[in-house]
């Protein structure tokens, strides 16, 4: 008789609490290579509850849902379904047990249809052919009063970001689980369609079933979570209910110290304009994305560029590295016309880049983490020396940038796909800060970053533009922007339609520009808000 | 990739050493994992071949015989190992074409023609130019190198200005390069001594200043005993210096970390300021040129001349050596030697046992595919490892 089972058969109250529980886990621990990844995990899940596991990068977060959906198995301890010991070994066994799991990255055919996709794996047949007819009847049927009408004939490719997660969603709900492990489901999402989805979970969640999921904002856990369950380092350091708590004992209980994300004063003044780019204009396919954007960025400034995705910031920001032809306008860089030149060119004139898709743009997966940490900086010395790398010195540059930057990895000579996205992310940004550029290019250097790691790089963005780098921050965090920014442009359609001084900007202001609903008049931006605000000219 | 995981010569202070090194342990069991694919493959594919047999010829009796000869024959005869190594020659050139283009990105799968075209120059220039060996060698081998790289320039330039797939336009010019080799060797630079009925459709000699020794004398002074004519010349020596040269390009030079960034993640390569399109031109040219050595053994050292019937599908070949060397200068070499023993123990078979030469024929494929096949299970075995290791945090 084990101990447990003394407990259970103990019944009472006890019994009647732990069969109410969807999931339970108990002393789990994983350890990988020497490093344990959950420590004593006890955690417990209610029917029916929203509940969110928050954490820095690397607090055991996603190692723990894994076990969950059962691609991976505890070194220790068990887990308990709906009071049940289970033996989680396949997602298979996980969905026989109505447990569903919707990835960071979504696990869909984009050529198949909503329907197809939604019925994969269990298609309504008619003797040995499928039956379509049949599954787009039933995802209809699922899809009907959850959310803006979904178009099963659609295909996934043609369908939003926020839509495709539905269809991750409604593909869980057609397999019957009612326990949905949603894993950093807003990461990809814009504001708009975070509100849809939390919708979606309140209603999930008014049909009876139980979610459990991880985010990095606090303020959107607050908003949607019944209770909140704080990792740290692989240990659970508390479960609270949202109703009793705020953003700043949970980030507290996140990173172990008071944090507070505020605005990080810099003693720089900005200089004379370094980035000049006029008129620029981006047509792709027969739409003008970019639509005669001017903008300016000077030394020691940080100019944050706000919008809504999709209003042409990832176009403009390929124009200005070089990835895109522009198809007119002028791009000036320290006066030298970089319109037409490469992205080598541009590097070498003092470009640095963080691209928006650091997985897919700024790395190269299967390659190692010291020839990552020097990707785009390989060719200059010391790292190649006469078309010959030294790899010492690569090896070197990438220790560095691992110890600076807080990188966790078992050693730079592992394939970059070791990292968490994270912890790839910071390597990424430690490289590019690491070239000494004069003008940093950054599209949403935190996005998917934990609260600790994003001041740490709020720090560096701030001490990179007092050392004099001009830096222009894209960013639809508009908290980021108002943090960070000296001056603040607002991209809507392709155009800067408001330009504002950083700290005079607050967010309801920006919102408006944003949303479209009032446009500053873009030739004032030309005006006095525009000019170097006077008690920021450097004294001469 | 072995040379960055070792651990620096120097100690590095400011390095918390439990912090980038990979435990021993891992290591080992990394290393056994790549072990267990060749062993594993090897031995299944003799299990499947003693199958093929028994279901062919149903008699144990050959099953012992196709053994012994591939054994006896194939590596322990006195021309054995010459055979091997000579024949394995032109394979290596060939595979490491293929590699270089697969490192990019690049599916070159016109090495056939483009060592045609190579070995036709070199022919061309090695009877038609006489100069002292200094001169005339070297300028015959680059006359291979070029006509290669030339063959190879027609599709890399179209993919780059005009995005036309290479695959479609390697295999187009193996079949012009067929047409060309026809024509001139039947006109323009056919051997005027070869008239009437027996006709020879091939070049003059080449001029002894451009051919390329034998290397059975030196294997034979160092105690070896190979029989004169075994096909076994100093470009073997090249194959392997080619090799390590190709190993050292890939991993110690920026052009093969530009290649290899740009062949694993074109998407990367370009805000890495790699300029894509002269890097899939130089892998190309690079790729032509390589393959133009894979037929210059035949025209410098065994036949002396460019014959009509000297293509021998190198070019193809080399795709699996290749794909089964991983791409690897190590694992081409060992590839192109195991298809070259493969060759040698199958000409064993024809000779000395009852077992027709289509079962040889079927025992190779066999032996190729299961390798292709536990090649592939390891792979895969390793990347649900790796992912494994790849959640140790968050």
């Amino acid at each position: 008789m084990t101990t447990e089972a003394t407990e259970v058969t103990g019944g009472g109250p006890e019994e009647a609490r732990r069969r109410s529980l969807a999931i339970e886990c108990r002393g789990i621990t994983r350890r990988y290579a020497g490093v344990v990844a959950n420590d004593q995990i006890d955690l417990q899940v209610a029917e029916g509850e929203i509940h969110a596991l928050v954490g820095e990068n690397g607090a055991g977060k996603s190692t723990l849902m894994k076990m969950l959906y059962g691609l991976e198995q505890p070194d220790e301890g068990e887990i308990l379904v709906r009071g049940e010991p289970q033996q989680i070994e396949s997602p298979r066994k996980a969905i026989e047990l109505r447990i569903g799991m919707v990835h960071q990255h979504f696990m869909l055919v984009d050529d198949f249809t909503v329907a197809e996709n939604i019925v994969l794996g269990d298609e309504p047949s008619h003797g040995g052919r499928l039956d379509l007819d049949e599954a787009e009847r039933r995802v209809e049927e699922l899809a009907r009063g959850f959310g803006t009408p979904l178009d099963p004939h659609a295909r996934v490719e043609d369908i939003g970001v926020g839509q495709q997660q539905r269809v991750e969603i409604l593909k869980l709900l057609y397999r019957g689980a009612d326990i949905l492990i949603l894993d950093e489901p807003t990461a990809v999402l814009v504001p708009q369609e975070v509100e849809e989805l939390f919708a979606n979970m309140r209603q999930l969640k008014a049909d009876g079933k139980t979610i459990i999921f991880i985010a990095h904002s606090l303020d959107e856990v607050l908003q949607v979570a019944d209770r909140i369950t704080v990792l740290r380092d692989g240990k659970v350091i508390g479960t609270v209910d949202a109703a009793d708590t705020d953003t700043h004992k949970v980030a507290e209980m996140m990173v172990g110290r008071p944090v507070l994300l505020r605005r990080v004063e810099g003693k720089a003044t900005p200089g004379e304009p370094l980035l000049q780019v006029k008129d620029l204009r981006v047509i792709v396919g027969g739409k003008e994305l970019v639509a005669g954007l001017d903008l300016d960025v000077r030394r020691s400034e940080i100019y944050g560029l706000a919008g809504v995705e999709g209003n042409g910031q990832s176009e403009l920001v390929e124009a200005l590295v070089g990835l895109r032809k522009p198809d007119a306008g002028r791009v000036y860089l320290d006066d030298d016309d970089l319109t037409r030149a490469d992205v080598r060119t541009r590097r070498h004139a003092g470009l640095a880049y963080i691209p928006e898709d650091r997985h897919a743009r700024g790395m190269v997966l299967q390659m190692l983490v010291s020839e990552n940490a020097v990707l785009g900086q390989h060719e200059r010395e010391p790292f190649t020396r006469h078309g010959l790398l030294d790899l010492r010195a690569i090896r070197r540059r990438a220790v560095e940038l691992v110890r600076d930057f807080r990188v966790k990895t078992p050693s730079v000579g592992v394939p970059g796909y070791a990292l968490s996205g994270g912890n790839q992310q910071k390597l990424v940004l430690g490289r590019e800060f690491a070239s000494k550029p004069k003008l940093l290019i950054a599209a949403h250097p935190t996005r998917g970053l934990d609260i600790g790691a994003t001041q740490f790089v709020w720090q560096e963005l701030v001490e990179a533009r007092d050392a004099g780098v001009a830096v222009l921050l894209i960013s639809a965090n508009l908290e980021e922007i108002l943090a960070l920014a000296d001056r603040v442009g607002v991209i809507y359609d392709g155009r800067v339609v408001a330009q504002l001084r950083g700290s005079e900007a607050t967010m309801s202001e920006l919102g408006l520009y944003m949303t479209g609903a009032s446009s500053g008049d873009p030739d004032g931006a030309g005006g006095p808000e525009a000019g170097p605000p006077a008690d920021r000219e450097p004294t001469a | 990739m072995k040379v960055e995981e070792r651990p620096p010569p120097e100690p590095e202070p400011e390095v918390e050493e439990a912090a980038v090194r990979v435990p021993l342990r891992q290591r080992i069991r990394g290393f056994a994992f790549q072990l267990l694919a060749p062993v594993a493959s090897l031995l299944i594919a003799a299990v499947l071949g003693v199958l093929v047999i028994l279901i062919v010829q149903q008699s144990w009796g050959d099953v012992g015989d196709v053994a012994d000869a591939m054994w006896s024959y194939g590596l322990f005869n006195r021309n054995s190992l010459a055979f091997i190594l000579g024949r394995a020659t032109p394979l290596i050139f060939a595979g490491l074409a293929v590699a270089v283009a697969f490192k990019a990105g690049l599916f070159n799968i016109g090495v056939e023609g483009q060592y045609a075209i190579g070995a036709l120059a070199a022919g061309y220039v090695g009877y038609q130019l006489s100069a002292p060996t200094v001169i005339h060698l070297p300028l015959t081998i680059l006359a291979g190198m070029a006509g290669g790289l030339i063959w190879a320039a027609v599709p890399a330039l179209l993919k780059v200005y005009r995005g036309a797939h290479e695959v479609i336009s390697t295999i187009m010019m193996n079949f012009v390069a067929n047409a060309v080799l026809l024509y001139l060797l039947s006109g323009a630079l056919k051997d005027p001594s070869q008239r009437g009925a027996i006709a020879q459709q091939q070049t003059p000699q080449v001029e002894s200043t451009a051919q390329v020794g034998s290397m059975v004398p030196f294997f034979n002074s160092i105690g070896f005993d190979f029989r004169g004519s075994a096909p076994l010349s100093w470009f073997f020596v090249l194959a392997i210096v080619a090799a390590v040269l190709y190993a050292l390009t890939v991993r110690r030079t920026r052009f093969g970390f530009e290649l290899r960034v740009l062949g694993t993640n074109p998407r990367a390569a370009e805000p890495a300021g790699i300029r894509s399109n002269a890097m899939i031109l130089k892998a190309m040219l690079l790729s032509g040129a390589v393959a133009g050595l894979a037929g210059l053994q035949d025209v410098l050292a065994i036949d002396d001349r460019m014959k009509l019937d000297y293509i021998r599908g190198y070019g193809f070949t080399a795709i699996a050596i290749a794909l089964l060397g991983r791409n690897s200068g190590l694992g081409i070499v060992a590839a192109a030697l195991l298809f070259s023993f493969l060759d040698r123990a199958s000409s064993g078979i024809g000779l000395s046992t009852d077992v027709p030469k289509e079962v040889t024929d079927i025992l190779k494929g066999v032996i190729i595919l299961t390798i292709v096949i536990a090649y592939e299970l390891v792979r895969r075995m390793t990347a649900r490892r790796q992912l494994r290791e790849q959640h140790e945090r968050a």
